[in-house]
C-alpha cells in the first residue's frame, strides 16, 4: 500500500490551473523528486502536500487517511523553504525547538531532542548563535534541523540547494543523501536540477504545465524518455532531419519512435561515438562525416563540436580521450547509436 | 475553511468600522455640509444652498487661496532646495555619523513646534537680532524649519536604497560627475523627490499655527480663515466649503503631479 | 550594500551648518537660564505656580499614551490588509490619511462627532489623534514588513504553530522593534499636535500645546521658557539615550 497518495488534485488561481489533475503515491522511506522547468507547478503541489495551499479539487492521503482538509499545522509534513525562512529574532537553538514548543514538548525533551539533530546536522557549537550570524550553508543546516526536530513523517525540500555555492552544494548533497538513509524518512525534494534530482532521488516525477507527465527511476526515465519534452529537458539532445540522412529506411525502423510522424532523429553527446577506434559501434549504427570545428577540455573528458557538411549543421560530442590526439579541423566520422537514439516529430517538444 | 474566514473577517471588519468613522464619513460630511445654511444661533440647518460655495468665489476669498498656495508651493520648494542636500548627506555617510545627523535633525522637531515656532519669532523681534524682516520671510522660514524633516526622511531613504551599481556603472562608461546627477541619478530619484515635495506641500497648504504665531496680522491664510469660520465667526457651512476648497486644491496638485510623472522611471527604485 | 559615493567635504560642513540653524531659536530662548543667576529657581517657580500648564501636560501624556495604543492597533491591522492581501481600499486610505491637512481633519471630525452626540473630551482628542498617526504607524511597520521572508510566517504554520501561537511566538517578537519606533512617533505627533485637539477637546480641557498657545498671547513668559527647557531637555535625552542603544544594536 502506498504510504503517501495523492489523487486527482487540481489547484487554481482564478483563471490559471496550476495542478491539473495530479496522481501520484509514494512508498514509506522513498526519496523522491518533483522536477521541471520554473511555472510547472512543482512548488504548488509541494506545498499542497505541505498544506500551505488548499486543493480546488482532490484528495490527500497518507496511510489511507485523508488529511486534505488538514491544515499545514495539523500535518506531520514539515518543510525545508527555499530561503530557509529562519526567525531572525531566535537563536539557533530557539529556532529549532519552536516547533516542539508550540506542540508543547517537556522542556527537558525538548533539549534532549534539539542536541540530537543539532548533532545529525553537525552544527552544535552554532547552538546559541544568532540567525543573523549564520552563512548560507549554516543557515540551511539549521533549516534542515528545525523541519525534522518534531519527526515528520514526511520532509519536503524546496529547492535546497539553489541557494548555495557550487561547491557547498555537492557536499550538502551527500549530506542529504546520508541524512536519508540514516532517517529513513520519506523525503520529497522539488528542483529544477535534474541532475540534483538524479544523485538524491530513488524517484523522480517530471513536470509541465501543471501535470505529471513522467514518473520513475532516474535512469529509466532518462533512457525512455516518454517524450520529447522529458528527454530534453533531463539533458542536452541535438536532432538531425529525417529527410537529410541517406540512410536506408530500413535503418531507421530499428529505432524507436515517440511518435506517429517522426520527423528527426534524437540523440545526446554520449550516444555518438568515433570512427577507427571505438569498438562498440553495431552495424546498423548511422555514419555520417564531419570534421572537429570546437574543443573544449572539460577535466574527464573533452566535448567536441563537430561541424557536419553534408548537413550544414553542427553536433557535440564526448571524446574520453583526454591525450591531445584529435587538433581543431580533423575530420571524423562519427556513429550515432541506434539502440539508444530515436526519432521524433520535431514540433512536439511541449 | 468558514472558520478560517470568519477569523480574518473580524478584524478586517473592525478596520473598516474604523476607517468609515474617522476616515471616510468626516470627509462625506464636510462635502454635505458645505450645502447646508447657517442659522441664526450659530448652528445650521439642512436648507441646501449653493451661497458657501458661491461666496468662495469672492476675491478676497481667491486671493487668501492664492497667498496660501504660494505659500505652500514655495515651502515644499525651499524644503526640496535643502533637504536634497541633506538628505544625500545623509545617506551616504557612515551608519555612525549618519545617526548624529539624524539627531540634529530630529532633536528640534521634537521640541514642541509651538514653542520652536515662538523662539524663532522670538530670535527675529526688535529684542532679539532685529534684522528688520518682513513677516512673509520670517513665516517662510519658520515654515521651511518645521516642514524639512518631512522632506528629508523619505528622501534620504530613497537616496539610501539607491545601488552603488548605478554609479559604478555611469562612470564605468564614462560619465562625467555632473551628467551622472542630471542624467542618471536625479531621473532614478524623480518619484521620492515629487512624494516628498508633497508631504511638504498638503499640510502647509493648510497650515494655520506658524503663521499665526509668527505673521500676527499678516498670517492669515486658509488655515486660519477656516478655524476662524469654526472657532469664532462659528458659521460652520461656510467654513465646510473653506476645507472642501483646500481638500480640492490640494488633491488637484497631487493629481497633475501623478499624471505628469511617468511610471517607469525609477517607479520601483527597489 | 554598497552606496552612491558619500558627499564632498564642504556639502557635509554645509549640510552640518543647515541642521544646526534651527537650534540657535531654541538656545537663544534658552540662554536666560545661563546667563541670568537665578532665573532657573524664578522660571520653575511660575511655572509650578501655573498649575493649569502642569494640568495640562499630563492631560497630553495621558492622550498620547492612549491613542498611540489604539493607533499601533488599527496600524497593524492596515499593515496586515496590505501587505498581506493586498487591500486597495485600505492602501488609498492610509495615503488619504497622511494627505488629508490637518485642519480639514479636525472640523470633520468635530462634525462627526456632533452628529453621534458625543460629548468632547480626552478621549475625543486620543481618537481624533489616533486617526492621523495611524498612517504614519502603518507606514513604519509596513516598511519593516516589506524587509521581511513572508516565508517566515508559513514556516511558522508549517511547523505546527496555531495562528495564537505564531502571533505571540513569532509576528509580535519580529515586530517589536517597529511597534516601538512607531509607537514613539505616534506618541510625538500626537503631543506636537495643536489643530486637530483645538478642535475637538471639550471647553476647559486644553492639551499641553494648545494651553502654551492660549499663554502665548501674553508673550513668552518664563514659566514658558522653562516648559521649553524641559521639551528640549526630554528630547536631547531621548536621543542621548537612544543613539548609544541604536548603535549597539547595529553592531550585532
Amino acid at each position: 500500500m502506498s504510504y503517501l497518495e495523492v489523487r486527482d488534485f487540481s489547484k487554481n488561481f482564478g483563471d490559471f490551473s496550476a495542478l491539473k489533475e495530479i496522481n501520484l503515491s509514494l512508498k514509506e522511506g522513498e526519496f523522491v523528486g518533483l522536477i521541471g522547468p520554473s511555472g510547472c507547478g512543482k512548488t504548488t503541489l509541494l506545498r499542497s502536500l505541505a498544506g500551505l495551499e488548499a486543493p480546488s479539487s482532490g484528495r490527500v492521503l497518507l496511510q489511507g487517511k485523508d488529511i486534505t482538509a488538514q491544515k499545514a499545522r495539523e500535518r506531520p509534513f514539515h518543510m525545508v523553504f527555499q530561503s530557509y525562512a529562519l526567525f531572525p529574532h531566535l537563536s539557533v537553538r530557539e529556532n529549532i525547538a519552536f516547533p516542539l514548543k508550540v506542540a508543547k514538548w517537556s522542556q527537558l525533551e525538548i533539549e534532549t531532542r534539539v542536541a540530537e539533530v543539532l548533532d545529525l546536522v553537525r552544527m552544535k557549537s552554532f547552538e546559541s548563535r544568532p540567525i543573523s550570524s549564520l552563512s548560507g550553508g549554516q543557515s540551511q543546516r539549521v533549516a534542515l534541523a528545525r523541519a525534522l526536530a518534531s519527526k515528520p513523517q514526511v520532509l519536503l525540500l524546496d529547492e535546497p540547494l539553489s541557494a548555495l555555492d557550487p561547491q557547498l552544494r555537492d557536499d550538502v548533497r551527500a549530506e542529504l543523501k546520508e541524512l536519508h538513509q540514516k532517517l529513513k524518512t520519506t523525503f520529497v525534494l522539488v528542483t529544477h536540477d535534474c541532475d540534483e534530482a538524479f544523485d538524491m532521488c530513488s524517484r523522480v516525477f517530471v513536470m509541465n504545465h501543471g501535470k505529471i507527465i513522467q514518473e520513475g527511476e532516474p535512469e529509466e526515465i532518462y533512457k525512455n524518455p516518454k517524450s520529447l519534452f522529458v528527454a530534453d529537458f533531463l539533458g542536452e539532445l541535438m536532432s538531425l532531419p529525417l529527410n537529410s540522412l541517406s540512410s536506408p529506411a530500413k535503418q531507421l525502423s530499428k529505432l524507436r519512435t515517440l511518435d506517429n510522424e517522426p520527423d528527426a532523429i534524437y540523440f545526446r553527446p554520449e550516444d555518438l561515438s568515433f570512427g577507427g577506434e571505438d569498438l562498440d559501434i553495431s552495424p546498423d549504427d548511422i555514419k555520417l562525416s564531419s570534421h572537429i570545428c570546437d574543443i573544449s577540455f572539460r577535466g574527464s573528458h573533452r566535448r567536441l563540436l563537430l561541424e557536419i557538411p553534408q548537413l550544414n549543421q553542427k553536433v557535440a560530442a564526448f571524446d574520453p580521450h583526454i591525450e591531445e590526439t584529435r587538433k581543431l579541423g580533423d575530420p571524423i566520422e562519427i556513429f550515432i547509436d541506434i539502440e539508444r537514439a530515436f526519432l521524433a516529430h520535431s514540433e512536439r517538444c511541449q | 475553511m468558514t472558520k478560517r474566514t470568519l477569523k480574518q473577517k473580524i478584524p478586517q471588519a473592525a478596520l473598516y468600522l474604523w476607517i468609515a468613522f474617522f476616515v471616510a464619513s468626516p470627509l462625506v460630511l464636510t462635502f454635505v455640509l458645505s450645502f447646508f445654511s447657517r442659522n441664526a444661533r450659530g448652528g445650521f440647518s439642512s436648507d441646501l444652498t449653493l451661497h458657501n460655495v458661491l461666496q468662495l468665489f469672492d476675491a478676497t476669498y481667491i486671493s487668501i487661496l492664492f497667498k496660501s498656495l504660494r505659500l505652500a508651493s514655495l515651502t515644499a520648494f525651499l524644503c526640496a532646495l535643502f533637504g536634497f542636500p541633506i538628505a544625500y548627506v545623509i545617506a551616504t555617510s557612515t551608519p555612525k555619523k549618519k545617526l548624529y545627523y539624524y539627531a540634529l535633525l530630529l532633536i528640534p522637531f521634537w521640541t514642541n513646534f509651538i514653542v520652536r515656532t515662538q523662539a524663532l519669532r522670538q530670535l527675529f523681534s526688535p529684542a532679539g537680532l532685529d534684522l528688520a524682516l518682513s513677516p512673509t520671510v520670517i513665516i517662510q522660514i519658520g515654515m521651511l524649519m518645521n516642514y524639512l524633516p518631512l522632506f528629508v526622511l523619505p528622501c534620504a531613504v530613497a537616496i539610501e536604497r539607491l545601488p552603488a551599481s548605478v554609479w559604478e556603472a555611469a562612470s564605468d562608461l564614462g560619465a562625467r560627475r555632473p551628467s551622472i546627477w542630471i542624467k542618471i541619478i536625479l531621473p532614478m530619484l524623480k518619484k521620492p523627490l515629487i512624494h516628498g515635495s508633497l508631504m511638504v506641500f498638503v499640510p502647509a497648504l493648510g497650515e494655520f499655527v506658524i503663521p499665526d504665531i509668527l505673521g500676527g496680522a499678516q498670517g492669515f491664510y486658509l488655515g486660519g480663515l477656516i478655524s476662524e469660520q469654526f472657532l469664532k465667526a462659528r458659521n460652520w457651512p461656510f467654513g465646510a466649503a473653506l476645507s472642501l476648497l483646500l481638500l480640492l486644491s490640494a488633491a488637484l496638485i497631487v493629481f497633475l503631479q501623478k499624471n505628469n510623472s511617468p511610471k517607469d522611471i525609477a517607479g520601483e527604485v527597489p | 550594500m554598497r552606496k552612491l559615493p558619500q558627499a564632498p567635504r564642504f556639502l557635509q560642513l554645509l549640510v552640518l551648518i543647515l541642521l544646526a540653524l534651527p537650534f540657535i531659536p531654541i538656545l537663544y530662548t534658552l540662554s536666560p537660564f545661563v546667563f541670568e543667576s537665578g532665573f532657573t529657581a524664578f522660571a520653575f517657580k511660575k511655572l509650578f505656580a501655573k498649575s493649569e500648564l502642569i494640568v495640562s501636560l499630563f492631560r497630553s501624556l495621558k492622550i498620547a499614551f492612549l491613542s498611540s495604543i489604539l493607533s499601533l492597533v488599527i496600524a497593524a491591522l492596515a499593515a496586515w490588509r496590505v501587505e498581506k492581501h493586498n487591500d486597495r481600499i485600505v492602501s488609498l486610505t492610509l495615503h488619504l490619511s497622511m494627505a488629508l491637512p490637518e485642519i480639514v481633519l479636525g472640523l470633520s471630525l468635530l462634525l462627526s462627532y456632533s452628529l453621534i452626540g458625543m460629548n468632547l473630551g480626552n478621549l475625543t482628542v486620543a481618537l481624533a489623534h489616533a486617526s492621523f498617526t495611524y498612517a504614519f504607524a502603518s507606514l513604519v511597520i509596513r516598511s519593516h514588513a516589506q524587509n521581511l521572508d513572508p516565508k517566515i510566517f508559513e514556516a511558522a504554520k508549517d511547523l505546527g504553530a496555531t495562528p495564537f501561537q505564531s502571533l505571540v511566538r513569532i509576528t509580535t517578537p519580529l515586530f517589536s522593534s517597529s511597534l516601538v519606533s512607531a509607537f514613539l512617533l505616534c506618541m510625538t505627533l500626537s503631543l506636537d499636535d495643536y489643530l486637530i485637539s483645538a478642535f475637538t477637546s471639550g471647553a476647559g480641557q486644553d492639551t499641553l500645546p494648545m494651553r502654551i498657545y492660549g499663554l502665548l498671547r501674553y508673550g513668552f513668559g518664563p514659566e514658558l521658557k522653562a516648559v521649553t527647557l524641559l521639551l528640549f531637555g526630554t528630547s536631547l535625552i531621548f536621543v542621548a539615550v537612544g543613539l548609544p542603544l541604536s548603535m549597539g544594536k547595529k553592531k550585532n
